[in-house]
């Protein structure tokens, strides 16, 4: 179980780390090869502050996101000078002396023997709820007004939908809607997230079932739509299929979160929250004057100028929001690792990331998280396969060239992706 | 003053004479290999990644040659330049042709030559295992010739980079096909409307790249052994030396790969060795900032 659990935290890792090179490769329409020099400067800073400082995780990661935010206006100063290949060059070689600095300064990096992070992430509230009863039934009182609050204040919910800032779009028009429901489940979801820091429930067993319940739920939604899709019939006729599934999940989520959940199982819930939250801004911002700006820039740079806008200005936002993300997937590796050297951030780190897109697709959201989605688990389904260790890393390297090659040149935006490179 | 100033770098000159003789000579192979590169870049502007594969190819060509086959090594050093030469001219009808038939953006056909490059060191990796090998493992003679002393596979990466790169300056100032690259280095489809034939050019400058990057991969793969991930460092400081010296032109390299050969090994004089990749990088940064078309290239050739 830990196992799967940690395949998947990876893959969020690799999820957030996919979406932000998205930003400046396939939004401000600039290739850069120097994302795991964010990676490793965030990752670097965060090792810093959870060491020597006792900061709570939004602190840490506020501070870490605009620490390394700032290392990326060196890039888009490249960037306002150079053109083409002498900008891949040039953040090639940013990437190089990064990854140089982080290898041979060893007083304060401690250089190749690497830094072993011995504290974990701490959230404000320094109560363990699981303890304590009385903490246990505020958690459910809390929870229960909320949805009471959600249910009531739907239609306006709904209204807010439409600017997108939700995962899903949800339209009321039948009172008992699965669907109606998943959206106040996830509202609730928003709400615990924004509370998280404050009652530390992440350390609660409970919290993580909630949160899993819910995403099985989408997940089930999502393949109801699916089949819908499929078979050009309306998601009634399958709602069989929930009924089944629906009960079965939940009691297998519940019965294996009552006891306390491992470290594993936390980050997933973790690093699931946090991915979630990532991919709620990204498409904020697609959708915002901001994206929109970015959209056209990306297919004409020159009437962009025309209309008085400043595309170097643009995309300075764009290095500098990647590089933020980034830095958060670092913190994150980080504290999850517990151990952090400088061989993790090479360029062949960048390439990988790189590819990544490229194989997924660039421009959207569901590109960039295709991507990481076939990187990752093509490996491990290798290893399911019964490759020999020895032989496996080379051959999981040819699978990525191979769909590499490949993709370029049946698909060239990608699997999913929005627009091809120019 | 002046005088004084000349007398000074003379001193320096002349006491770091051997680390000086071994930048020359890591600039000859910096300058061979960039010439391998540039002659794809200038003339198809494919940013050609995969010749950090093609680098690895030759070398274990070399090795499997001389130490499995037991052939001689200069003759094993003929059939790795062989292979390289087929295995580049393969690259380009299977991949790069085929895409700029579909007219894919150049940075499409980047990103594929990634994953070729990607797919043939993984799978040399996978052939002949990933730890480092030597060819010749008996120790080297030396020569002595004043007081710099120079080892023998040093005096013929001397000897046969000097030859070559001279006959490569010769060739491209004075040949029919020099001319050739320099007209589509300039104009691709000028040189198509007027008639000359570009699919054969094409293959020929693939050719004559995959020699240069194989010549300059056996050279330094005698002298100082191999493993398959070391394509990829060499390759960056090859396109370095190309962009210092000078951009859309050939000869330049020359120029630039002796420049940063040297600048290392004032690097190494200066006992800061472990920053070598952060100094030729900051170089590079500033080259492209303040001199983009590099010490001797031409200003309006900016892709």
């Amino acid at each position: 179980m830990d196992f799967i659990l940690d395949i998947i935290i990876k893959l969020n890792i690799y999820i957030i780390l996919v979406l932000s090179a998205n930003l400046p490769i396939g939004m401000a329409n600039r290739l850069t090869m120097c994302q795991a020099a964010f990676y490793g400067i965030g990752a670097y800073i965060s090792a810093y502050f959870l060491i020597k400082c006792n900061f709570s995780f939004l602190v840490v990661a506020l501070i870490v996101m605009f620490l390394t935010g700032l290392f990326s206006l060196i890039v888009s100063f490249a960037s306002s000078k150079l053109k083409g290949d002498y900008f891949i060059l040039a953040s090639l070689g940013f990437q190089m002396i990064v990854y140089t600095i982080l290898y041979n300064w060893v007083e304060v990096t401690r250089g190749p023997y690497g830094i072993r992070i011995t504290e974990s992430l701490k959230f404000i509230g320094k109560r363990s709820l699981s303890e304590d009863n009385t903490n246990n039934a505020f958690l459910f009182i809390s929870i229960l007004i909320a949805l009471i609050i959600v249910y009531y204040s739907r239609k306006k919910l709904a209204t807010l939908s439409k600017h997108r800032l939700w995962h899903f779009k949800f339209k009321f028009k039948h009172k008992f809607n699965i669907e109606s429901y998943l959206f106040i489940a996830y509202n609730i979801l928003f709400a615990v997230i924004t509370l998280t820091p404050l009652f530390d429930f992440i350390e609660h067993p409970y919290f993580s079932a909630i949160i899993i319940l819910i995403y099985y739920a989408c997940f089930i939604v999502y393949l109801l739509k699916w089949l819908s899709n499929l078979t050009a019939m309306s998601v009634s006729r399958f709602k069989v299929i929930s009924y089944i599934l629906l009960p079965l999940g939940f009691i297998f989520i519940l019965i294996t979160n009552y006891s306390s959940p491992s470290y594993n199982y936390k980050y997933f819930v973790f690093t699931l929250l946090l991915l979630q939250i990532v991919v709620m801004i990204l498409r904020w911002l697609k959708s915002s004057p901001y994206g929109r700006i970015l959209k056209a820039m990306r297919s004409d740079e020159l009437s962009i100028e025309a209309l008085g806008r400043n595309p170097v200005v643009f995309k300075s936002w764009a290095f500098f929001l990647s590089a933020c993300f980034t830095a958060l997937a670092g913190l994150i590796y980080a504290s999850y690792a517990n151990y952090i050297d400088p061989t993790i951030f090479t360029l062949n780190e960048s390439i990988f990331i790189v590819s990544a897109l490229f194989i997924g697709g660039v421009g959207n959201i569901k590109g960039p998280i295709a991507g990481a989605v076939f990187v990752v688990l093509l490996p491990e389904i290798l290893r399911f396969v019964g490759m020999p260790d020895s032989l496996a890393a080379d051959m999981r390297q040819i699978m990525y060239g191979l769909s590499l090659v490949l993709v370029m040149y049946y698909r060239p935006q990608g699997l999913l992706g929005e627009t091809t490179l120019k | 003053m002046i005088w004084q100033f000349i007398q000074e770098i003379w001193q320096f000159v002349y006491e770091t004479r051997q680390f000086l003789t071994n930048g020359l000579i890591t600039g000859i192979l910096y300058s061979l290999l960039a010439i391998g590169f540039a002659l794809v870049y200038n003339t198809t502007r494919i940013f050609h990644m995969a010749a950090a594969a093609l680098y690895i190819v030759a070398a274990y060509a070399f090795y499997f040659f001389s130490r499995d086959i037991k052939l001689p090594i200069i003759l094993s050093a003929f059939f790795a330049i062989g292979i390289t030469m087929v295995m580049s001219l393969a690259i380009d009808k299977g991949v790069y042709l085929p895409l700029k038939n579909k007219k894919a953006s150049l940075n499409v056909v980047m990103i594929s030559s990634i994953g070729v490059m990607t797919i043939l060191i993984n799978l040399i990796a996978m052939l002949f295992g990933n730890e480092t090998k030597i060819i010749d493992s008996a120790i080297q003679a030396k020569y002595n010739l004043g007081a710099i002393s120079i080892t023998a596979p040093q005096m013929y990466q001397a000897i046969v980079g000097t030859t070559v790169l001279l006959g490569f300056f010769i060739f491209i100032r004075t040949s029919y096909w020099g001319l050739l690259f320099k007209a589509l280095s300039d104009d691709d489809v000028l040189f198509e409307t007027l008639g000359y034939k570009i699919h054969k050019t094409r293959s020929i400058i693939f050719l004559l790249s995959g020699a240069f990057i194989a010549l300059a991969s056996c050279l330094t793969v005698y002298d100082i052994g191999l493993n398959p991930h070391m394509g990829m460092i060499v390759l960056i400081n090859a396109m370095v030396a190309m962009i210092i010296g000078g951009s859309g032109r050939f000869n330049t390299c020359i120029l630039g790969g002796i420049f940063l050969g040297v600048l290392q090994a004032i690097v190494d004089v200066l006992d800061v060795s472990n920053w070598y990749n952060a100094i030729t990088f900051v170089v590079l940064l500033l080259f492209l900032f303040w001199r983009p078309q590099g010490i001797a290239g031409y200003k309006k050739r900016t892709v």
